[in-house]
């Protein structure tokens, strides 16, 4: 088969995974009865309060976006470019709140602090801690690509402190502008905890349009601003942040010696990690207050996370797989229009859950897609669609840093494309392609809002179960639900830690 | 890597098989899963009869569910629906989505909760109720006192765009006119009214004593008084020449081309019996037998020591649609 026939089929395949159901909710937006009409769209100019929701989405996602960035790159140069103590260990549990639902960090902040901690910034706080950590391994991951000759010419003329600020910083501008923009499309199409904390969002109104009123030509049309910001942010990123990624190793960074600051940033960052994450999950176990609560949870909880766990594997497995083809496509520039490729995976991703769940139904819910549409493939599909993007990106970083010389040598010894990509390209992403499981898998199980609008009869996940439960439910079985929750979530990122420490020690 | 492959599609076949050899029962339910689950548990327990249940959230407004059966019109999922108020079955109906059937356990149910047609079955009622906080001295006795001096910007309402609040005010434009109830909704907001998102955080507003009263539904008034919280609840509107109080009850249906008709009837059977309202009436959510003579928790009225509203359900709700715009102005004003 040749090459571009396979790569080909792949595409036609994402294609009518993610971009056809979306389109045909458009196109369906623009008719009723058959006819041509812009009326739905109307609500996007005379809905008071839809346009107020708007305000506020923007207001938060800035907020947000400042302070998680601001906050992140100097956590970020702390825990990768200085000698601090225990530093992969603090990265490790500052990347909790981002793999847990977000709505469980809500309902133990909430249970903190009370009545007056609902509200703009409630969900501000509770979204900076969410998404610190992208900052922080954004920033990482960019100090990583200074050449550090760079540096190290500077330093013979200055102290630490201003080659921090006039070479590596405007070094890692791509990773703050990148975070930024990250950070502000995550939180500006946020439902979970914007909704859990009462605060009116813009993300929430396509969600009640379509389930309280079930109209769904203005649910698209409310979410059309979404899809407008977040192409305006991907425009702006290719070409703020448009960087080929060449890591150089970590043992040849120049690191910086904290000195006599060492013990004061290691508890200035220790109490960070107490605030930001110990203190919620501590709040889940005070309110969980005996093993009756978690005996009872446990038992109520086997059947959806068995479910949950079964799904996240199988989509995981998808979204490696589907990850690696299109890094491959995008990396090797198959097709001309590449880009659109990229462009739609990560316009996917940004997109409102409740959106593509939507658009999902719309296109699927038919007596000849049964096989889809009423068994768990729909949820599979749904998350082969909305987080194709965090694999693919995954990939691709490995992508760029295979040498080229080793595909040429392949293709003069008279190898086929199939056989350096699977002899060659391939056991060489092996690595990067298990950290794609993982977070497929992170990801897929933490899955709450296009879970809940997909899932067949008894299919319901651990996340739906943990939200339907809060309508009425104990508090105790609650938050002994939601550790159940964190603890499957964190489990394959210990087993990658540990994995990843045993590896190094053997190298 | 072919091992792999070969365990991944066995997982997904397993995963994506229906089980075809057990019976079974699908069930959309927009009753709180906490309290109808165990129902459902029950019913498996006591037939064989494996139930699938798709259950609604608060962030849908109890309607996610119901839309779904909706947009499933053509290609029919569900057996029955188990909704929480009588007006998303009329919804229903109206849409041609149900199938009528009468069980035999619905006698003795009050014929004013059957849907003429037997398209749907009322069962285990909330009423909408005025949770009053203790520290106030004169208790309002009538939904009126939304409007009266003396509470001014002291009362709190949920949403009327969503949940139970929508169907009582649609009931009241049945029952009063349009011309009254528009009255008394703009007397109510210049008093000063307060809107919350929904009847569980008015209920806890009272209970944190920011406002002295809310119309709320009884399962969120008892829940309060049973958490000890200072406050009381009142029976609205039951005194000679008042409307009464607004009953809310459940209501089951089965859903046409049902796969599982035969199922479905037993599921419908069972949630109809007087021992399925026994345990709601024991649940937390204290809802009212209708069959009369089932035990019952205290602190609940029975049915026949209630004023009633007299309203027809059918009529409420092509009430509820036509007054939609209406109250989304009124709300935006």
């Amino acid at each position: 088969m040749k090459e571009r026939t396979l790569f080909g089929g792949v595409v036609a395949f994402l294609f009518v995974v993610g971009a056809l159901p979306l389109l045909m909710m458009l196109f369906g937006s623009l008719y009723d009865n058959g006819r041509f009409t812009l009326t739905a769209y109307k609500v996007l100019f005379t809905n008071t309060a839809l346009l107020e929701s708007l305000k506020n989405s923007f207001l938060l996602a800035l907020t947000v976006a400042t302070a998680s960035t601001s906050v992140g790159i100097g956590l970020g140069i702390l825990l990768g470019k200085s000698d601090l103590r225990f530093a992969k260990f603090f990265t490790l549990m500052l990347v909790i709140p981002l793999v847990i639902p977000p709505y469980i960090l809500a309902f133990s902040w909430a249970d903190l602090f009370g009545e007056w901690f609902f509200g703009f910034w409630g969900v501000v706080f509770v979204l900076f801690t969410v998404y610190l950590p992208i900052a922080i391994l954004v920033t990482m991951l960019y100090l990583r690509q200074i050449d550090p000759h760079l540096e190290e010419a500077a330093l013979q003329m200055s102290s630490w402190k201003k080659v921090l600020w006039l070479v590596t910083l405007p070094l890692i501008r791509p990773a703050i502008v990148f975070a930024f923009l990250l950070v502000f499309i995550l939180a500006f199409g946020e439902f979970s905890v914007a909704n859990f904390l009462r605060y009116p969002v813009f993300s929430t109104q396509s969600f009640v349009y379509f389930s309280a009123f079930y109209d769904f030509r203005a649910a698209t049309a409310a979410a059309l601003p979404i899809v407008a910001v977040v192409a305006m942010v991907f425009w702006m990123q290719r070409f703020l942040a448009e960087t080929k990624m060449h890591f150089i190793p970590a043992s040849l960074m120049q690191k910086i010696r904290l000195l006599k600051w060492r013990l004061p940033l290691f508890l200035f960052v220790l109490l960070i990690v107490m605030l930001f994450v110990i203190t919620p999950l501590s709040m889940l176990v005070f309110k969980t207050n005996s093993m009756e609560s978690f005996l009872e949870a446990g038992e109520k909880a086997l059947d959806p996370l068995g479910r949950s766990l079964l799904f996240a594997m199988l989509g995981a497995t998808l979204l490696s797989v589907f990850g690696f083809l299109s890094a491959y496509i995008i990396h090797k520039r198959l097709f001309r229009w590449y880009r659109w490729l990229d462009g739609s995976i990560l316009l996917l991703f940004a997109l409102p859950a409740s959106l593509f769940g939507i658009a999902l139904i719309l296109f699927w819910n038919r007596p000849y897609t049964n096989f889809i549409y009423a068994t768990p493939l729909i949820l599979l599909i749904g998350y082969l669609g909305k987080y194709l993007a965090l694999t693919t990106k995954i990939t691709e970083t490995k992508l760029v840093q295979i040498p080229q010389n080793l595909m040429d040598a392949a293709a003069l010894s008279g190898a086929s494309w199939y056989h350096t990509l699977w002899y060659i390209i391939l056991p060489l992403s092996k690595e990067v392609l298990l950290v794609g499981w993982v977070v497929g898998f992170i990801f897929s199980l933490r899955e709450n809002t296009m879970t809940m609008l997909l899932y067949p009869p008894g299919s319901d996940t651990l996340p739906v179960y943990i939200f339907t439960q809060m309508a009425n439910g104990k508090a105790s079985l609650i938050a002994a639900l939601c550790l159940i929750m964190i603890t499957a979530t964190l489990l394959p990122l210990l087993f990658l830690w540990l994995y990843n420490t045993a590896r190094r020690r053997d190298a | 890597m072919k091992r792999v492959i070969l365990l991944c599609t066995v997982l997904m076949i397993t995963a994506c098989s229906s089980q075809k050899e057990q019976q079974s029962v699908t069930v959309y339910v927009s009753e709180d899963q906490v309290f109808s689950e165990p129902i459902l548990k029950d019913f498996e327990k006591e037939t064989g009869i494996k139930v699938n249940a798709l259950y609604d959230t608060e962030e849908s407004k109890s309607t996610g569910v119901m839309n779904r059966l909706i947009a499933e019109k053509n290609n029919p999922r569900a057996d029955v629906y188990w909704a929480n108020e009588p007006v998303r079955a009329e919804v229903l109906r109206q849409k041609g989505i149900l199938i009528p059937y009468l069980s035999p356990n619905a006698k003795g149910i009050p014929e004013v909760f059957i849907q003429k047609a037997h398209y749907w079955t009322g069962f285990s009622a909330r009423v909408r109720l005025l949770l009053v906080g203790e520290g106030v001295k004169h208790k309002p006795d009538s939904i009126l006192a939304y409007t009266a001096k003396a509470y001014k910007d002291r009362a709190v309402i949920a949403n009327p765009l969503f949940g139970t609040t929508t169907t009582h005010i649609a009931a009241l434009f049945t029952l009063w006119g349009d011309t009254k109830v528009k009255t008394f909704l703009e007397a109510l907001k210049q008093n000063g009214t307060a809107i919350s998102t929904s009847n569980g955080e008015s209920a806890d507003f009272v209970a944190k004593g920011r406002y002295a009263f809310a119309l709320v539904d009884s399962d969120d008034a008892v829940s309060r008084v049973h958490q000890k919280k200072p406050v009381s609840i009142v029976y609205p509107d039951q005194k000679k020449g008042e409307p009464g109080v607004f009953v809310v009850p459940n209501a089951v249906m089965m859903i046409k081309g049902a796969p599982n008709p035969k199922a479905a009837q037993k599921l419908i059977d069972y949630l109809l019996s007087r021992e399925t309202e026994q345990k709601l009436a024991f649940a937390d959510c204290a809802q009212i037998p209708l069959h009369s003579g089932v035990k019952m928790p205290q602190d609940i009225k029975p049915i026949d020591q209630i004023k009633v509203m007299q309203v027809d359900y059918e009529q409420v709700a092509q009430k509820l649609v036509e007054i939609q715009p209406y109250l989304k102005s009124w709300l935006e004003q």
